[in-house]
């Protein structure tokens, strides 16, 4: 503890300036790659990569900002995924109704979901979210009738053409879309409400804030999210197995979203990205890539709880400070 | 008598269930964590005693005890790299860090086994083959052998806590961390302590049951699941609860399959019954069906 | 009229523990009260029930004629009614300021700018105006103490609710402590005062009310307090009771 007052040196808006910068270049490289001549199997990967970008920002919603840690968020991503082809073909609904169908049907089902559990902390939740996203899970496994089990059910597609690039802009549409609608919720009094739960919910009781209601409506949120992440997914794709609830899935979007920076949805989003292409370049080195992140996801954890892009940038950060 | 056999065939099942849970329940109680590894100690056991009984020619029980053994070495090492900075304050957010550091850790050692053996199923030398007959009752041999193994080393974990000092320190840092401390007990040494057990009790029942149901990566996957349910239903942290709480879903998972008509149906749901009730039970009795109300309004 | 804040036989149980036994009490609107007792005589529990986070077991409390027992702390926060943690609870990973923009901006009709303004103003107040930007986290325990006083502050409460707000604090910061909660208490505002420190309670307290095991043995003017006997004993004569029931 220092008594001593110090000064703080405050260098958040230009290092804020700075990142925004950043961040428009890195867009803006992005959207640049289709005029690159890159392979189109690498336009393949990059879209998948934006997929999963979309939902480990949001998971990170939950995790980072709430700070309430969620296993259920693979299964919402499937929950969308199936909610919009059922909505497409059973009830013949256009995929511009469709998708945002599934994102309701998500949203409803977090709704309910976060009403039920989260007065529940730490561990317990995180038991309850498993147990939920398993039964989710089974039970589509289970009623093959319907779903055709784990064969998989087919999806139509998005487009009509099956150019790569067209998806490719569309994903990276999406994404960019539920960032700035994450960020416009997480600047406003809400991010601070967020932050106040995450930081102690009795002490953000005892000054007025509603603790219940925005747990709830950040699980909701963030349902809506992956709902329509999943949506987005299954046309692109055009078939959807129960195995993209998995917890092994699960695993892979907490992976990304704690090497990247669980703490920020950017680079959270960042981590989605950048694990997903590296899963493909090394390819050839099979189930090692997976220890590989495991061993990093822990390490991350220990000693730089910012994420590997977090860190980065309070690197630069400091670099600048220095200057 | 089909419902007696699967009344014994539940019973059989629990003594498993009993085993795998039993480190969880340990842990949680000393260090107030879940292990999201559990499952892949419960593998690590299993690969251990395929290695030693299967590949060196180690007599069964004797490997049994090689992955109790390597199990508590990995189980400890564990706590102490990975759950001890929790307590030197090193971490911000305990609960967190814990669930997702663990999971982290589940998914190394996965995919670390499928990187070094592949994919494919082993099945080890069981400690008893052929079927046993009592009376009427036909059992298969490995399976009541493991199931007997279990039920001593049960008992044998019970006694430990109950009688030795170290069983005594556990019971007290379980209660009250800091008490505990001032009384003279090493909080951190038993926090190591039961972490090694913990691990231990997974490693030993994976060797046991492995050659039942083979081993392989990711045969963790599915008991680990069990054992949450179990942990929840006998009060987090409480290990007899852990043996109650064992048998409940044993003869649920048992009976419950044989109660409902469609049979493809009820198996492809076998899983889920388990965790409907782990809902239900956290939602409306968090501390468990067997534990008590805590505090907090 | 009746006080602004009354309880009625507040009963509150753990088990096979009664934290509060028959508490009944009034406070008139701007009145300094100390709450004294021993250790686990039921202080801190009392102040959970007024504050919404215990469900008293039987026995309901009204504030300014609105019933309060069973609402959430929240909503209670709203009403008026403010408290501080025995434990100090800052919100450590976001800035000084920020901490106080929270209560500030649960009002939705509060703007931002305006929050912020009268955020500083308080910090000025408590002389910890220079650290605003800095992370709370970095803030000594007694600085925490005062961003706690400066979060309620932020509520203009009408009942705040101090639980041990000297612990551990430098005799300089408490003297400006007392200031601010004599300031306060001028204006009207009504206040609590848990503490060990009788120093401070005998110096600010218009009326010492003093629990043991749950009860009310005492409820009088400071003068009277010091020299009961009954009180003397509870401090003195007894060696249980030592189970903490902090939050």
């Amino acid at each position: 503890m220092n008594n001593q007052a110090k000064p703080i040196p405050s260098p958040a808006a230009a290092t804020g300036l700075r990142r925004g910068i950043l961040g428009l270049l890195v867009v803006a490289v992005f959207f640049a790659i289709p005029f690159l001549g890159l392979d189109e199997y690498w336009i393949y990967i990059l879209t998948i990569g934006f997929y999963y970008g979309i939902l480990a920002s949001s998971w990170s919603l939950i995790v980072g900002y709430v700070g309430r840690i969620s296993f259920a968020h693979a299964a919402m991503s499937g929950l969308g995924a199936y909610g919009s082809i059922f909505a497409s073909t059973t009830f013949a609904l256009p995929l511009y109704l469709a998708i945002p169908f599934a994102g309701v049907f998500t949203g409803l089902v977090g709704l309910a979901i976060g009403r039920l559990c989260l007065r529940l902390h730490g561990a317990y939740l995180g038991l309850t979210t498993i147990a939920f996203s398993e039964i989710v899970r089974i039970t589509i496994t289970a009623e093959h009738e319907i779903t055709r089990g784990s064969l998989g059910l087919a999806a139509p597609a998005l487009f009509e053409s099956a150019d790569r690039v067209q998806y490719y802009y569309s994903f990276l549409a999406v994404l960019l879309a539920s960032l700035l609608v994450m960020w416009l919720v997480l600047r406003s009094r809400i991010g601070l409400f967020f932050a106040a739960i995450r930081e102690d919910e009795d002490a953000a009781a005892s000054l007025g804030v509603k603790v219940v209601r925005w747990k709830i409506f950040a699980f909701t949120f963030s349902s809506v999210i992956a709902g329509i992440a999943g949506a987005f997914y299954a046309h692109f794709i055009q078939l959807v197995a129960p195995s993209m609830m998995s917890l092994q899935e699960m695993g892979f979007i907490l992976s990304m979203a704690v090497i990247g920076g669980f703490q920020n949805i950017f680079y959270a989003a960042m981590g989605g990205i950048v694990l997903e292409v590296l899963l493909e370049v090394l390819r050839e080195i099979g189930e090692w890539r997976m220890a590989i992140f495991g061993a990093v996801v822990i390490l991350v954890l220990r000693f730089a709880p910012n994420g590997l892009f977090g860190g980065f940038a309070d690197y630069l950060a400091s670099l600048g400070r220095r200057s | 008598m089909a419902l007696f056999e699967q009344v014994v065939n539940g019973l059989i099942i629990s003594i498993f269930y009993a085993l795998a849970a039993l480190g969880l329940s340990l842990i949680f109680g000393v260090l107030k964590i879940v292990n999201f590894a559990q499952g892949e100690l419960y593998m690590l056991g299993g690969f251990v005693y395929y290695v030693f009984a299967s590949l060196l020619g180690l007599p069964p029980v004797a490997a049994v005890l090689v992955a109790f053994a390597a199990l508590f070495i990995v189980g400890a090492l564990v706590e102490r790299l990975l759950i001890d900075p929790i307590h030197a304050g090193k971490v911000e957010r305990v609960d967190e860090y814990a669930i997702m550091i663990t999971f982290g850790l589940a998914i190394l050692l996965q995919n670390l086994m499928l990187g070094l053996f592949g994919p494919w199923t082993k099945r080890p030398d069981a400690i008893l083959r052929g079927r046993v007959e009592i009376g009427e009752l036909i059992i298969s041999g490995d399976r009541l052998a493991a199931a007997g193994v279990g039920v001593l080393l049960i008992i044998a974990v019970l006694a430990f806590i109950r009688y030795t000092w170290a069983g005594k320190a556990i019971r007290a840092v379980s209660q009250d961390r800091e008490t505990a401390g001032v009384i003279g007990v090493d909080a951190r040494l038993t926090g190591m302590l039961a972490f090694g057990l913990g691990g231990a009790l997974a490693g030993a029942a994976g060797a046991l049951i492995g050659p039942v149901f083979l081993v392989y990566p990711t045969m963790g996957v599915i008991p680990v699941i069990k054992a949450y349910v179990i942990v929840v239903l006998g009060g987090l942290g409480s290990v007899p609860g852990a043996i109650l709480g064992a048998f409940v879903l044993g003869q649920v998972e048992s009976l419950a399959t044989v109660l409902i008509p469609d049979t493809t149906r009820a198996l492809a749901y076998k899983d889920a019954y388990g965790l409907v009730l782990l809902v239900l039970v956290l939602v409306f009795r968090p501390q468990g069906l067997f534990g008590e109300r805590t505090r907090r309004a | 009229m009746t006080a602004q804040l009354v309880a009625e036989s507040l009963v509150k149980r753990f088990g096979g523990l009664t934290a509060l036994d028959d508490v009944s009490l009034e406070i008139e609107a701007g009145e300094l009260l100390g709450l004294i007792g021993p250790n686990g005589s039921g202080k801190t529990t009392l102040l959970n029930v007024l504050s919404g986070f215990y469900l008293a077991d039987s026995g309901t409390a009204f504030f300014e004629g609105q019933k309060i027992t069973g609402r959430e702390p929240a909503v209670l926060a709203g009403r008026g009614i403010a408290r501080t943690f025995q434990v100090t609870k800052i919100f450590r990973r976001i800035s000084v300021l920020e901490n106080l923009l929270v209560p500030g901006l649960v009002d939705w009709s509060a703007g931002r700018s305006t929050v912020i303004e009268k955020g500083q103003e308080i910090l000025d107040l408590l002389e910890i105006g220079h650290l605003a930007d800095g992370p709370a986290a970095e803030m000594s325990g007694g600085q925490a103490k005062l961003l706690e006083f400066g979060r309620i502050m932020m509520l203009d409460p009408k009942l705040v609710l101090l639980d041990e707000p000297f612990g551990g604090v430098h005799p300089m910061l408490k003297r400006l402590m007392h200031d601010r909660i004599r300031d306060w208490n001028g204006r009207g505002t009504t206040i609590i005062l848990i503490s060990h420190d009788m120093g401070s309670i005998f110096d600010l307290c218009g009326r010492v009310m003093t629990l043991q095991n749950g009860r009310v043995i005492a409820n009088a003017a400071p003068e009277q307090v010091r020299n009961d006997p009954v009180v003397l004993q509870a401090y003195l004569g007894t060696q249980d009771g030592e189970a903490g029931r902090g939050l």
